[in-house]
């Protein structure tokens, strides 16, 4: 062939489909192309449960309508089904669609007017056919429509109507006037005879696609005869019940034409029992179609049945009254039908419009998507139609049909419905379930003990509206909670007694107020473009990994003190962008992370070459000042963007970072001091000058330079930084090589450097750091005011900034030279020891990890917060003086046989986080010995901090802390959540005059306490 | 001269200043507005005139500052009262206010209205800390405001 003709044939449109009626003496075939078509035909929609007739798949968009074909023609296609019923809204291209993916032909069917039409502009509901406009504008649309789909490549059939001899019930003068018993024949001839006209200029107009009609049943078979003399083949709408009985006899003797049913089928409710009924439904369509395959061309019986659509593809939940009642699968039989014995009963109806789907579908999801659960009659359908009834005897036919078991596929039913209601059930779902019983025994020296409990419960509800929606949220409910805990804080204690005074002196009780809580909440929605989740008490991680080198979106993982301090954080929405969005990432909330005050934060990182650029921005919308917990300190408003380059090339990496911080504090002013000279007159005596400045543009400013080299088992990095008084942001999110402590603080005001080097030595790790970092403007010193009475010259004092007043604090950047040894021997490196859930992963027999920090701090800090007795949050008016501190923590993992044993030791000398200047030398070890799902934990502490947040801040130590614990559940506890357990635990205390209320003058606490938790 | 100069001079920035004190003797007072110093009103923070909105108001200091004058005493007990409001604050900002008023140490045609202030500062003891006490110099024995307050109301001709 001509290499252009080719490309020619190629690209031009297919060719329609040639299809013709066949009779000799045999009977009737359809011919397409050339060869026999058996019609194994279905009446196909879409119809979403909760719709009705005005609803309409072709509307919908592109991609919605191709995803659901897919769906169903692939399940149609299964079945061997290779023809629908189409009426005329069906787009052309969607018919070549169906037919080119799944070569299912369509047979296009206007409706002749069946529902009513519209005449000049008026709606008609009766379609008066002697009408001579009416029958104008008929054949005016029925020619379109054909026009319209005559070269669609996919058509099968022309179809006109649908039982439109059941709608002839308009009323003229004409017909009036004869007598009653003749009105009808009289109506039926104009509709009968526009037929004919109808065919025949079809017939003129298309010459490929045979023309039939949908009568209802046999009714007006001589007019069809007289009236359409040309039509090719005679469809009707046929509900005889499991036989046609001598419906191709009659059709054979008065028309001679072939035969196709349009609709046939049966119900899938038996309206005797009140039940579904698929077996029966399939039994009586392997019926029906064995009755066309004893009755096709070539076979002993008429020789005119070229096959059938059934009646229907999914049951039609809108049927029943149309427009009520959309969503209820309604068990109401609108008309009687005696050919349907099983669940006939004289005088009443027995079809159920609404049950008629060889599949049942599911409620649809919100985009609008059901599932199909075939019935019974689906799988007869496929067993019944891998027969070709041409050529076979009827011996063979028959014993095709004997061999079909409608009963047998009633578990693919079954299991499909199952499925589907597994799925429904999805949906919504318990996610959580949990009971904590704790009972308390508490006492003090040798005093009576106290008793009492605590009842905490946790329901969580998972809801899945879409594949790609999941929400959940748990709220916790408080039965009593205990009063006596010498661990007082916990989350329970929200609900411990509350009340107030009246400004009558009436007591107000507000316990309920905080017996049920939200717990946490989330939620995830996937779309090919982002991912959008919210939180509520619910972690999320930082950005660093994906270029927000400075951590402005910190990590949000608070693990046991959100409970503990009952911390509503974090509290936002996160979108992470896909595909075109890819690189994106927008955050937005009340408190994003902790402390954080309400903002948004976003991020857009782009490769450049072998580059990486990111920009992160963090916009605070408002000044939160509480917080519920002393380790998280409230922010200062902060307007900050950063923007980082991360490269490297072999070994060798770098980043480089700029950071633009802080405007919002630009001019706000601030005090610092330095050293007034030796024996000079200084402010208020206290050996300072003071000076006042303000936050200028400079102040904003910082960045920062790290470069690491990466070989083989060695890791190294050096690093430093600048930032101006203001520049603050996240801390350092990223862990680099190993588990190191040190880090560079997220503060501004600083300089710093820093450097370090892990190497990994077969099961040895060995890894020494270093940090250097010095504020810009140091704290401020506590200075008494000074007051001289005879010049009248006043000067207050001075205490350390807080973040509640002052644009800028020394903290967390306050001057040091810190040391860092981490040492860990591993003999299976794949979970390294020092990991921090090393102890969950561990899968060596011994392993330890141990870790040295010393920090050598010149110079003080500014204040930090603290509670007050009323629960007021306040600064400190003093901080600690300068002090070297150091700690040493080492865990030890021994695996012996079937028990693991966890040892972790410290030992440390710290300051307060209040005011207090006393240091603390403190020691400990806690070793957890599991077997299976049993646990026993014994833990000392010497000179240590209580376990909450003020005891460090107001330096309250015991002498001695023990602790206790032993439980057995159905599991080993997990990492993450609960199990259920049932235990004992102990705890001992000695106080002395730095615990708390040494004015009492107890020699010690304890408290006994059983713990019960159920746990889904 | 560059044209630049003088733009770049304007917008040098301020050199730090040093903070050496207040000289208390040399303090007048301003009149600000109908509820300076008085609960729950804190405008005395925002007043330029307040030396101790800026320098701040150590501990004690206030009890050392209220002997030297009325005007100082009036800005030292203010200032506490927005810091950390209290009946005992709200009453001695109240009397400093009348001492200006009896002393007459505001301009004549402002006098009438800081008797205004201070009527207003008891009625806000009265109202807002009904039960509050002071203390004798040995911090011992305490003593109710609300009657003095009432005492002050009156002596300044007002309605109780």
């Amino acid at each position: 062939m001509i290499p252009w003709l080719t490309l020619l044939l190629a690209s031009s449109p297919a060719m329609a489909t040639q299809v013709q009626v066949q009779s000799d003496a045999s009977g009737h075939r359809l011919m397409v192309d050339g060869e026999p078509y058996l019609v194994r035909g279905m009446n196909w929609g879409y119809m979403p449960i909760g719709q009705n007739y005005s609803y309409s798949l072709w509307v919908q968009d592109e991609a919605f309508i191709e995803a659901v074909l897919h769906r169903e023609m692939a399940l149609l296609q299964a079945a061997g089904v290779n023809t629908i019923r189409q009426y005329d809204d069906i787009p052309p291209k969607w018919v070549t669609w169906i037919y080119e993916n799944y070569g299912i032909t369509t047979m296009i069917n206007p409706l002749f007017g069946r529902y009513g039409l519209n005449i000049d502009g008026a709606w008609v509901p009766v379609t008066d056919y002697s009408d001579p406009r009416t029958r104008q504008i008929i054949l005016e649309q029925t020619l379109a429509s054909v026009e319209r789909y005559k070269d669609v490549d996919g058509v099968l059939l022309i179809l006109l109507g649908n039982e439109n001899n059941y709608g002839l019930h308009w009323d003229s003068f004409e017909i009036q006037a004869l007598p009653k018993e003749d009105q009808d024949q009289a109506r039926a001839r104009f509709l009968y005879s526009l037929y004919g006209e109808a065919v025949d200029l079809i017939h003129q107009t298309d010459s490929a696609h045979p023309v039939a009609i949908a009568n209802g049943d046999l009714q007006y078979l001589d007019l069809v005869a007289s009236e359409v003399p040309n039509l090719d083949i005679f469809g009707t709408n046929v509900y005889r019940g499991a036989s046609a009985r001598d419906l191709y006899q009659r059709v054979e003797d008065e028309l001679g034409l072939p035969i196709v049913y349009t609709e046939f089928g049966a119900d899938a409710f038996n309206a005797k029992t009140g039940q579904e009924d698929p077996i029966t439904q399939a039994r009586y369509v392997q019926s029906q179609w064995e009755d066309i395959y004893l009755n096709v061309a070539g076979s002993p019986g008429v020789g005119n049945a070229i096959g059938g659509y059934v009646f229907q593809w999914s049951d039609g939940w809108w049927k029943y009254k149309q427009e009520e009642n959309l969503d209820v699968h309604d068990t109401n039989a609108s008309w009687p039908n005696g050919g349907y014995a099983e669940d006939y009963v004289e005088g009443q109806n027995n079809m159920n419009e609404e049950w008629f789907g060889v599949c049942a579908k599911t409620p649809p999801d919100p985009s609008g998507h059901y599932t199909l659960q075939p019935r019974p009659a689906y799988y007869t359908l496929q067993a019944v139609w891998r027969m070709d009834p041409y050529g076979a005897s009827s011996a063979a036919i028959e014993a095709h049909f004997d061999a079909i078991q409608p009963a047998e596929f009633m578990p693919l039913y079954e299991s499909s419905q199952a499925a589907a209601l597994a799925k429904e059930l999805s949906r919504a779902r318990v996610s959580e379930l949990r009971m904590d019983w704790d009972t308390v025994a508490a006492g003090q020296d040798l005093g009576t003990p106290s008793i009492d409990h605590t009842e905490s419960f946790y329901l969580g509800m998972e809801a899945n509206p879409t594949q790609d929606i999941r929400a959940d949220v748990t709220v916790n409910v408080l039965g009593n909670v205990a009063d006596n805990m010498i661990n007082e804080i916990a989350y329970e204690t929200r609900g411990r007694d509350l009340s107030t005074t009246n400004a009558d002196g009436t007591e107000v009780d507000l316990s309920a107020l905080e017996r049920v809580a939200v717990y946490g909440a989330d939620f995830t929605w996937e779309q090919p473009s982002y991912s959008l989740s919210g939180f509520y008490r619910r972690g999320h991680y930082h950005w660093g990994d994906k270029g927000d080198i400075f951590g402005l979106y910190r990590e949000a993982n608070y693990g046991e003190n959100l409970d503990i301090y009952n911390g509503a954080a974090p509290i936002g929405v996160e979108l992470e962008g896909k595909g075109k969005l890819d690189g994106l990432a927008v955050a937005a909330g009340p408190q994003l992370w902790w402390g954080a005050n309400p903002a948004v934060v976003v991020r857009y990182g782009q490769d450049v070459g072998a580059s990486r650029l990111t920009f992160t921005h963090q916009e605070d919308l408002a000044q939160r000042a509480d917080t519920s917990t002393l380790t998280v300190m409230p922010s200062i408003r902060t307007r900050t963007s950063t923007l980082a380059l991360e490269t490297g090339k072999g070994p060798l990496g770098v980043q480089l970072g700029g950071i633009f911080g802080g405007t919002p504090r630009l001019g706000q002013s601030f005090r610092y001091t330095v050293p007034a000279d030796e024996g000079a007159q200084s402010y208020a005596d206290s050996g300072y000058h003071v000076l006042q400045d303000e936050i200028r543009m400079i102040d904003t400013l910082g960045g920062r330079a790290r470069v690491t080299y990466e070989k083989g088992n060695f890791h190294a990095f050096a690093q430093g930084g600048y930032r101006g008084l203001v520049a603050d942001t996240g801390g350092d999110p990223n862990m680099l090589f190993t588990g190191w402590t040190l880090r560079e603080s997220g503060s501004g005001n600083q300089v710093n450097a820093m450097g370090g080097m892990a190497w990994y030595l077969g099961r040895w790790m060995v890894g020494p750091q270093v940090l250097w970092q010095k504020p810009l403007v140091g704290p401020l010193p506590s200075v008494g005011s000074q007051y001289d009475a005879e010049t009248g010259w006043y000067q207050p004092g001075l205490a350390p900034r807080n973040v509640l007043s002052d644009p800028f604090v020394v903290i967390s950047n306050r001057e040091m030279t810190a040391f860092e040894l981490l040492l860990s021997w591993d003999p299976t490196p794949g979970t390294w020891m020092w990991r921090w859930d090393g102890e969950y992963r561990e899968d060596a027999p011994f392993a330890f990890s141990t870790n040295f920090v010393y920090r050598i701090q010149p110079t003080s800090r500014d204040a930090m917060l603290g509670f007050s007795d009323t629960g007021e949050l306040f600064a400190f008016s003093a901080s600690p003086e300068a002090a070297n501190v150091w700690d040493w923590s080492a865990r030890v993992w021994v695996q012996p046989g079937k028990l693991r044993i966890l040892t972790k030791a410290y030992v440390g000398q710290g300051q307060s986080s209040g005011d207090d200047s006393r240091l603390v030398t403190r020691y400990g070890v806690q070793s957890d010995i599991g077997r299976g799902p049993g646990l026993v934990r014994l833990a000392v502490k010497v000179d240590d901090w209580g376990p909450y947040d003020y005891h460090r801040a107001f330096n309250l130590t015991y002498p001695l802390q023990l602790e206790a614990h032993a439980s057995w559940g159905v599991a080993r506890p997990p990492l993450e959540g609960t199990a259920t357990r049932i235990g004992l635990e102990g705890r001992y205390r000695t106080l002395d005059d730095y615990s708390p209320d040494p004015e009492l003058g107890l020699d010690n606490e304890w408290e006994i306490r059983s713990v019960l938790t159920v746990s889904l | 001269m560059s044209p630049l100069l003088p733009l770049l001079l304007a917008c040098a920035p301020e050199p730090p200043q040093y903070v050496y004190g207040v000289d208390l003797g040399a303090l007048e007072y301003a009149y600000l507005d109908e509820n300076q110093g008085v609960y729950p009103d804190n405008s005395l923070m925002d007043d330029p005139n307040n030396p101790f909105a800026v320098t701040g108001l150590a501990g004690d200091d206030r009890w050392d500052i209220y002997p030297t004058g009325a005007v100082p005493g009036f800005y030292a007990f203010g200032t506490w009262l927005a810091l950390q409001p209290s009946g005992e604050a709200q009453y001695y900002t109240a009397l400093a206010a009348q001492n200006i008023y009896v002393t007459e140490q505001a301009p004549a045609d402002e006098l009438w209205a800081v008797r205004e202030l201070s009527i207003a500062g008891y009625r806000a003891v009265l109202e807002y800390f009904p039960d509050a006490v002071t203390y004798d110099a040995a911090g011992v024995n305490a003593y109710p405001l609300a009657p003095l307050a009432e005492e002050g109301i009156t002596a300044l001709g007002g309605d109780l």
